[in-house]
């Protein structure tokens, strides 16, 4: 492939493919030229896209309001940060507390993971960029250091991105054979009940599952973490719930897993 | 104490959006009214479909008010944050809805037909309209081109490729070209 850069303007008008559009918001999180270029794009984006207005039909209004939950009648907040009640769930459902609009009407986050992931892409990209939300997304039980390894392993030349539903939101694992390292990146990822972690096995060749790491998001559901354990002899990685700090063996619901 | 509300002066887009974020149902409808007509047209546009439009309407400013607490000004404007929720799932909503090949011929079928005949309540053109119309202008066929079909109608750099028979590479600088172009002659405007 030529330049990386060059795949800005296809990723500005959503023309880039899941996995492209995947591996280019790893890039740009660590290219602020682009990011710089990409908020221009967008806003003569913006400008062609006003062009042509059309008035929907009056009628519009209010189903867009009920379709957001917005009505006030059934608020509780888009930013709500009530914990997830995580037993209610089957696998790949919306969290009960997650904003009304896409848990009715087959939503994005089930139907089209890579609407999530852009969406997730979108997150990390105001954070890198914002002044207020510069602080990169850190899982708390990852140091600054930690935060290095993260960008060293998202950036290397190998680097290989695979898309993972967790809890109706798209996850980021990434691998460089390389470097021998794996991270794990999460947006919007709810926070779980009672002091429960989201943990990462490692499942191997021979069928052994191995604990790659037991990460908590931060408030905005991010997760940016290097695991433990190479990647050589890793055939999938699996998700799944756990008490709180972890456990030896998986114990709690598969939340989600995908093949290395 | 003021409690002559009318000298207080409209909020901006992005003081409403700082509402909608708290919650604030009518922030949330007066950012809808403002931004439905070119967030529509543009769903209209990539969808070429009423229904899906407006589906398409509804999901994305949906997700407006799900998101609204993440809006950072110093990023973007909202006009160009509608835009791009309201592309995705535009884009996202044809891309289910039909194979790659109906769509590539649908819009070679469409391309010709006159713009929006059939579509009510046009809102008025503005200045900006015609300096973007200018600017659009000035680009290459080819930029042009690559451009619309990618923004306007939905299609992948690949598809763009093979409808403008190009190499991939090219489809993709052409797009970029295209918006840097656009960039440097609106630049000021925007």
């Amino acid at each position: 492939m030529n330049d990386v850069h060059d795949l800005l303007g296809a990723y500005c008008t959503d023309s880039l493919d899941p996995q492209e559009r995947a591996d280019f918001e790893i890039h740009l999180q660590g290219c602020a030229e682009c990011r710089a270029e990409a908020a221009d794009f967008r806003e003569v984006l913006a400008a062609l896209a006003d062009m042509d207005p059309v008035a929907p039909p009056d009628t519009l209004e209010d189903l867009v309001v009920a379709r957001a939950g917005a009505a006030s009648a059934d608020r509780s907040g888009p930013a709500s940060n009530e914990p997830v009640r995580l037993a209610q769930q089957a696998p790949g459902t919306v969290p009960a507390q997650a904003p009304a609009p896409v848990s009715s009407h087959r939503g994005w986050r089930t139907v089209a993971p890579w609407m999530a992931a852009a969406a997730a892409g979108f997150v990390l990209f105001a954070a890198g960029v914002g002044v207020g939300r510069q602080q990169a997304p850190l899982d708390p039980v990852a140091s600054d250091s930690g935060m290095a390894d993260v960008v060293a392993v998202a950036s290397a030349g190998d680097a290989h991105v695979m898309a993972v539903d967790i809890m109706g939101t798209t996850s980021r694992l990434v691998v460089s054979d390389e470097m021998d390292k794996s991270i794990f990146l999460a947006s919007e990822l709810p926070m779980p009940a009672k002091g429960m972690c989201y943990q990462v096995w490692r499942v191997t060749q021979d069928g052994q599952m191995v604990s790659a790491g037991a990460f908590t998001p931060d408030d905005e559901g991010h997760i940016a973490a290097v695991l433990d354990g190479g990647v050589g002899d890793v055939e999938k990685f699996m998700i799944t719930i756990e008490p709180p700090g972890g456990s030896d063996h998986p114990t709690g619901e598969m939340l989600g897993e995908v093949d290395a | 104490m003021h409690l002559v509300s009318a000298h207080v002066p409209d909020p901006s887009p992005s003081q409403l959006v700082e509402r909608v974020a708290t919650g604030d149902e009518e922030a949330f409808r007066s950012l809808y009214r403002s931004h439905s007509a070119a967030a529509y047209g543009l769903a209209l546009r990539v969808t070429r479909d009423e229904h899906l439009a407006q589906d398409v309407l509804q999901e994305s400013f949906a997700e407006v008010w799900a998101q609204a607490n993440r809006f950072d000004p110093r990023v973007s404007s909202v006009r160009s944050w509608v835009t791009m929720l309201t592309h995705r799932r535009a884009v996202d909503r044809v891309r289910r809805e039909q194979s790659d090949r109906d769509r590539v011929s649908n819009w070679a079928a469409r391309s010709h037909e006159p713009d929006h005949d059939s579509v009510a309540e046009v809102v008025e053109l503005r200045a900006e309209h015609r300096r973007v119309r200018q600017a659009m202008g000035h680009l290459t066929r080819l930029q042009r081109e690559s451009l619309e079909l990618a923004f306007l109608g939905g299609l992948t750099h690949t598809e763009v490729a093979e409808r403008l028979d190009i190499p991939l590479g090219t489809a993709k600088t052409r797009i970029r070209d295209a918006l840097r172009a656009l960039r440097t002659e609106l630049e000021g405007d925007l």
